[in-house]
């Protein structure tokens, strides 16, 4: 099944391409780790879901479409892949326009997304066209900005209805909380609320967490946006990569992954955990994790604050896993709607590692989630980024409304003082839309926020 | 790529173009004087375009001296204004004379005699249609058209009174492109008599139609200028540079600064600002727009490299153009852009430092927009911008009124104004008092306490 992915702004546009070289490197890993036989049907599921194979030019090319309303990345990017010999983007299936979207929602959603509309639906078409069967919709933004929020939430709203049967999901670059956009907070608001309406499932990625993952995961000494790019090119990759069926998991493909996930029309939002990630030069010499280990490991990620429900004492995913840990039945984890761990790697079917058993414990859960639909455990023998063993943990748990309180406390201080709101009616952007979205995103941060607990009151 | 015309309107004005252009070029490995070695050739010259305009469609690769340049008929994207000839004619006869086109410079004899009014209104209503149309030529070789950037002084009166006749031109003749201004205040010691009463009139309309304004006075140059030339001839090896005039290193201090703030438009980078995201991030109520910038390496294109270290403070006090502390008052929004070889880390270590030191609006704690552009200016290998938009900019506009109350009281030479046509004293009053509202405001905002409006509750 196919998957055309629309990249929107800067960001989304270097996402994207650090998601697709992710991909082609694992297409073409040297040591796969896995017979002839499978690796050539997992190449041939990975080149269906995300490239189109040009014979012609012998290189596979992404079936991918670029929005950026400042033409700069895009050129770039174009021009870095006339020297990869792997794949590429199709010029044809890009929609640009010079000048950018002013960091500004408003801009983006009244201005240049209708002026971007026409090009980005012939782009789409020509892209879905190519595809024998398509899947779904993937599209990359981040939400500080002007382009990937506003033009992002325009476009998205626009090709909702067209592909309502279609899988519609995104992946959400939320920013640094000290700011990197000044009106970031109003951007990411009216993004997430109207992105809410019409998406099946959004992937929330965390500027700040990545780069806490480089300093103390990859000992990076000095992070650059590439790195960040290429951390979440990796979990995206690692979550949606075709998985197989095995005596203990069963394959799911990527609109599998995603009803599994947002399994609730209140609950949509969801993360991906990962581990281990490891610093290259330690790489070579560590024998690498046991799946027993990697697998309490990742459920130590859900770990919280037992005293304090809202916060989180240790952020396991920034440890390496160890085997000291004990995990004692009376930490308290965050209530989750469902968790999908999904294992890259050699050698699982011989371990006595059963993920299912810890991760199906009651409290783990609201009591309204069928056990089966709680959690679910997928693997690939198939080696992943070089590493013998990899682990991802998509998650959609109480947690996730941390980062959306601070955007609405932020949004809701400045909404007070009425700073910044000329920019935005000045587009037609009013105050009582602004209202609206607040209204949209705190009754979501307060589903979230009830989950905690919510395993106990039960009628 | 994004693409600006600079508007040189009146003496002081010119002389800043005079200073802006041979640098502009240098920024492309085109030497005006002595020769530039291959390594300082620049490799971008996709952003050629952004101040250059040529018939042919050759790229500026193939432009490596003055005489190609003339060869290929590449002319600026400059137009030249002033009622006096001399400087406007220094150009027609300057090495860079081929690079003007004579149908954007608009010149004539009699001068503004230091009155506002006369340039406002007299010279703004004669050449009303002809500034227009040499306007329109310029925009019309432009594809995706910026910004305007306005040089002038307020001190005089054609800089003064033109130049904001010009701006109020601008905004009813191109609405949607963005204008940004660079004025010179004068220090008070010069021997214009009238400045008080021009800098008033002409703050007003700035305040009112400029999309940003980066003022700066001749004390803070003349001191930035001091602390360079004794910084040269503490080193041995730049006597050379002693020659140079002093005006000329004044207006390339404010040069530089220009060139960093397109910087990010017209370059590649990791985080690109455009121009249009400056005022969306900088200016949060209407007529807040004054931005005192603050340069890191305050030098000029010297032959000598300066190491720049991690720890920058282009936001102190006397790397500021103009006379204020800004940190002093309360920060109602901050831009950092820096360029050349500059990691993310380097950036967000700034920006905490920024944010121990500098006061922000209670409203908005993180209001600083960080800019990344990997191409570094000429002779340095990085370079730091610092917009900020503070309440100390209302002591600023308070302390420019006080000198107009002085001269205002005694109705000293309002005379030569009121007998100007168009010009009726309603306007002293009424600019004296939007500087009036504009300093309460900021007043006003110092004392800002945090939002009292609980946030929305869901029930």
């Amino acid at each position: 099944m196919a998957l055309t992915t629309i990249q929107f702004g800067q960001c989304g546009n270097q996402v994207g391409h650090e998601l697709f070289s992710t991909l082609a490197k694992d297409i073409f890993n040297p040591k796969p780790g896995v017979s002839s036989y499978d690796n050539e049907i997992y190449v041939e599921k990975t080149v269906t879901q995300w490239f189109e194979q040009d014979f012609n030019m012998d290189k596979l090319v992404a079936r991918s479409v670029l929005v950026d309303t400042e033409n700069k990345v895009v050129q770039d990017l174009l021009k870095k892949q006339s020297s990869n010999c792997h794949w590429g983007y199709n010029p044809k299936t890009c929609a640009l326009q010079s000048g950018g979207a002013g960091n500004n929602w408003a801009m983006g959603y009244q201005k240049k997304g209708p002026e971007l509309l026409e090009s980005v639906t012939e782009a789409l078409r020509i892209q879905n066209e190519k595809a024998d069967r398509l899947a779904g919709i993937l599209s990359i933004m981040s939400s500080a900005g002007g382009t990937g929020s506003g033009v992002g939430s325009f476009i998205m709203e626009n090709m909702h209805d067209e592909f309502s049967k279609k899988v519609f999901f995104n992946a959400l670059v939320l920013p640094f909380e000290e700011g990197e956009v000044v009106t970031q907070s109003y951007n990411t608001l009216l993004t997430l609320a109207k992105i809410w309406n019409v998406s099946d499932g959004t992937l929330l990625l965390q500027n700040d967490h990545l780069h806490s993952m480089l300093v103390n995961l990859l000992h990076c000494k000095s992070v650059g946006i590439g790195d960040l790019n290429s951390i979440i090119g990796l979990k995206m990759a690692g979550s949606l990569q075709p998985l197989q069926t095995t005596s203990f998991s069963s394959s799911m493909s990527t609109t599998d992954i995603i009803s599994h996930i947002a399994p609730h029309p209140s609950f949509k939002y969801f993360s991906v955990k990962s581990s281990p990630h490891t610093p290259r030069e330690v790489k070579k010499f560590e024998g690498g994790y046991q799946w027993n280990i990697l697998s309490k490991h990742m459920r130590q990620m859900l770990r919280i604050n037992s005293l304090n429900p809202g916060s989180v004492t240790i952020d396991w995913e920034l440890r390496p896993p160890s085997t000291a840990q004990s995990v004692h039945s009376l930490h308290q984890f965050s209530c989750s709607i469902a968790n999908l761990l999904i294992t890259r790697g050699v050698g699982f079917a011989s371990t006595q590692c059963t993920p299912g058993k810890d991760f199906r414990e009651k409290p783990l859960h609201p009591c309204w989630v069928p056990e089966e639909g709680a959690f679910l455990h997928c693997h690939q023998n198939r080696r992943f980024n070089d590493q013998d063993k990899f682990a991802f943990l998509l998650t959609n748990n109480s947690q996730l409304y941390t980062p959306l309180n601070t955007v609405v406390e932020k949004a809701w201080k400045m909404f007070t003082h009425k700073a910044y709101m000329h920019q935005y009616t000045r587009f037609g952007v009013l105050e009582e839309e602004f209202v609206d979205a607040f209204v949209k995103i705190e009754s979501v941060i307060k589903a979230y926020k009830e989950l905690n607990g919510s395993e106990v009151t039960c009628i | 790529m994004s693409e600006f015309i600079t508007v040189q309107v009146g003496q002081c004005g010119n002389q800043i173009g005079g200073a802006f252009w041979p640098l502009a070029l240098q920024e492309h490995g085109i030497a005006t004087s002595k020769p530039i070695t291959q390594q300082q050739r620049s490799r971008y010259n996709d952003a050629f375009h952004s101040f250059f305009w040529s018939p042919s469609d050759v790229t500026g690769a193939s432009y490596k001296t003055l005489h190609d340049l003339e060869s290929a008929k590449v002319k600026a994207r400059a137009v030249l204004i002033d009622m006096e000839d001399s400087v406007v004619a220094r150009f027609r006869r300057g090495p860079l004379r081929k690079l003007f086109d004579e149908t954007l410079l608009l010149t004539n004899y009699p001068g503004s005699g230091n009155n506002w009014a006369e340039g406002h209104h007299t010279h703004g209503s004669s050449y009303e249609s002809r500034i227009v149309e040499v306007i329109r030529r310029a925009v019309e070789r432009c594809d995706h058209l910026h910004g305007f950037l306005l040089m002038f002084s307020v001190g005089g009166g054609t800089g003064s009174g033109l130049g904001t006749a010009t701006l109020k031109l601008l905004s009813d003749y191109f609405p949607d492109v963005e204008r940004f201004v660079t004025c010179v205040y004068p220090s008070g010691h010069e021997d214009v008599v009238t400045a008080p009463y021009n800098v008033v009139l002409a703050t007003n309309i700035l305040l009112e139609y400029a999309t940003c304004v980066l003022p700066a006075d001749n004390k803070s140059l003349l001191d930035i200028c001091a602390y360079l030339q004794n910084r040269k001839e503490s080193n041995e090896s730049a006597k050379a540079v002693a020659a140079s005039s002093p005006y000329e290193d004044m207006n390339s201090v404010i040069v530089n600064m220009l060139l960093n703030f397109t910087s990010g438009s017209r370059f590649p980078g990791s985080l690109n600002v455009d121009m249009s995201e400056l005022s969306t991030n900088m200016v949060p109520y209407p007529k807040l727009n004054f931005l005192s910038c603050g340069l890191t390496p305050l030098g000029f294109s010297s032959s000598q490299i300066l190491p720049v270290p991690k720890q920058v403070e282009p936001w102190a006090r006397d790397h500021q153009l103009l006379k204020i502390d800004p940190l002093a008052g309360t920060l109602l929004g901050a831009t950092l852009l820096s360029r050349g070889n500059v990691t993310l880390s380097d950036l967000r270590y700034n920006v905490s430092r920024l944010q121990n030191k500098g006061k922000f609006i209670p409203w908005n704690q993180d209001a600083i927009k960080v800019g990344l552009c990997s191409v570094a200016p000429t002779g340095h290998p990085a370079a730091h911008l610092s917009l900020l938009n503070s309440t100390s900019m209302g002591g600023f506009f308070s302390h420019i009124g006080g000198q107009f109350d002085r001269l205002y009281r005694r109705k000293a030479h309002i005379h030569h104004y009121l007998q100007v046509d168009g010009f009726s004293n309603s306007e002293f009053v009424l600019s004296r008092q939007s500087l009036l509202d504009c300093t309460s405001h900021y007043q006003h905002l110092t004392t800002t306490q945090n939002a009292v409006l609980d946030r929305l509750q869901v029930v």
